[in-house]
């Protein structure tokens, strides 16, 4: 356990120092831009809510559309960043020739997943905190409430960064693969109604949507922030995606790794 | 001298490798072409010895060398190392690929304690002094790695190999493309580490400094494997391959 815990402190501090190795873009691109991409939204948002007869739009009105957008905008970059961490320093590792060195490691490769899993909670997490108080201004929470947002965006994190792997470990042995996941990542996104209610997507969608994970982490920080509603069984739902995606994961990494050639460089 | 450490038996490696297209047809339908990287290759190495692995380039070095440390898998055949598979071994094993493998985005020091973490060295401080002192980099530790001049760097990724004391230390081309003096500095240090040495080179004086061993290979197999006594034979025959330096 020792060891583990040793691997996982180890790989955290890599992973941070690496990151800020360029610091300015490392905190632009980090609280700057995720800050701004909802901007726009909240002006749409709030022109449609309050220039025009709608007053309740799929479940959004003038009193929760701040919430509804923050905790929308905050699990997509969760998603964002957790999906692309490691095809993006796979990558870079494949061109710096360190990836050799993660090859001939003797770790646990779930500790590569928690160590990565930790530098990108914390690079989001006051981000998150950034979007707890925008959305505190609308609606007082309860410490419950904003543990248990901070809870499942961290288990959708862990999520997506089982999905991050293996996109990452298969578009490190060939890049061919590389436009297919982002053709899927786009879709994924679509259908995990970040920044619009599930009620606007044609029913014969919606099937699909109840089944992903991602959307109903993103519903239950909503329904528990807006409505108070403790979604027990949203949250398990969750929790079992996070725990069972990053061993998958780490199994096909090593599938991938026995069965095809780095390539490319 | 005779305990065996590494057996490589009947080892394998085929890529296959898609050739550039000539025409619309072969842009969407590519020929391949296979290649035998290392060829039914057969090996034993002992316990304390310095081998060498001479050949041309691209005569599979690097690949037997990335196989036997399970960076790659064999498409037949089998490496163990003390009798386990690479896997269980990963600890004994010490890799230095040139100047690769090592964070130019981040201090020497950084670096060495990663790799000491990684490999659960506990008294990681007292271990990066002893390697960056005995390598003679330690005035540069502190500083970024991208700064490092080539042998600097050099230095730098064999202290990384060595960070976590391996029985059996993996050296391909740790010489390449520096200059005489910083060559023959690291050719000390190697030759004084007493530890288990697999050497790939393409340079005569190298090998013949620091090898017990050494084994010639050329398209993937040993064509002949020789002993201290016989190394100027061997030299000869490396020489009418063509590629001596």
């Amino acid at each position: 356990m020792n060891e583990f815990f040793h691997e996982i402190t180890a790989i955290t501090k890599k992973e941070f120092k690496l990151n800020i190795r360029f610091k300015t873009a490392y905190l632009l691109n980090t609280f700057v831009s995720p800050v701004l991409s909802i901007i726009p939204l909240i002006i749409i948002y709030y022109g449609f809510l309050h220039y025009t007869d709608a007053t309740d739009f799929g479940g959004i009105n003038l009193s929760n559309y701040i919430a509804f957008l923050s905790f929308g905008i905050a699990a997509q970059a969760f998603f964002h960043t957790g999906t692309n961490v490691f095809a993006v320093r796979f990558r870079e590792e494949k061109y710096w020739r360190t990836i050799e060195a993660l090859f001939i490691a003797p770790i646990n490769y779930i500790s590569l997943i928690i160590g990565v899993g930790i530098n990108v909670a914390l690079k989001l997490l006051p981000l998150l905190l950034i979007f707890i108080l925008i959305a505190s201004a609308f609606t007082v929470p309860s410490i419950t409430q904003v543990l248990f947002v901070i809870i499942i965006l961290l288990l959708l994190l862990l999520f997506c960064l089982g999905i991050g792997l293996i996109y990452g470990a298969l578009t490190l042995f060939s890049e061919n693969f590389d436009p297919f996941f982002r053709y899927f990542f786009a879709m994924w996104v679509l259908l995990s109604c970040f920044a619009y209610p599930i009620t606007i997507i044609p029913e014969s969608f919606r099937t699909i949507i109840l089944f992903n994970p991602v959307y109903h982490a993103v519903n239950f920080a909503r329904e528990l922030w807006i409505n108070n509603f403790f979604d027990l069984g949203a949250f398990l739902y969750v929790l079992g995606f996070a725990i069972i995606m990053p061993v998958i994961s780490v199994y096909i990494f090593k599938m991938a790794w026995k069965r095809m050639e780095v390539q490319g460089y | 001298m005779d305990e065996k450490i590494i057996e490589i038996k009947n080892l394998r490696k085929e890529f296959k490798t898609s050739l550039n297209p000539v025409s619309l047809i072969e842009f969407f339908f590519p020929k391949h072409r296979t290649t035998i990287a290392v060829d039914s290759l057969n090996l034993d190495i002992f316990k304390g010895e310095t081998l060498g692995l001479l050949g041309p380039n691209g005569a599979g070095k690097t690949t037997l060398i990335k196989l036997i440390t399970g960076i790659l898998y064999p498409t037949s055949g089998e490496t163990k190392i003390k009798g386990k598979q690479i896997e269980e071994q990963k600890k004994i094993i010490g890799l230095m690929l040139g100047y690769d493998m090592i964070y130019y985005r981040m201090t020497g020091y950084d670096n060495l304690k990663y790799f000491a973490r990684i490999y659960k060295i506990k008294d990681f401080d007292s271990r990066i002094k002893e390697l960056s002192e005995l390598l003679e980099f330690k005035d540069y530790l502190f500083e970024y790695v991208e700064n490092y001049s080539l042998g600097t760097k050099s230095k730098l990724a064999l202290a990384r190999a060595m960070i976590h004391a391996p029985e059996i230390l993996i050296l391909d081309e740790p010489t390449l493309g520096l200059d005489i003096n910083v060559s023959e500095k690291i050719r000390g240090h190697i030759q004084n580490l007493g530890k288990t040495i697999i050497l790939t080179t393409h340079y005569e004086k190298e090998a013949i400094e620091l090898c017990d061993r050494i084994a010639l290979i050329n398209n993937g197999k040993i064509i002949r494997l020789e002993k201290k006594e016989k190394f100027n034979e061997l030299l000869k025959e490396f020489s009418e391959l063509g590629e001596t330096k």
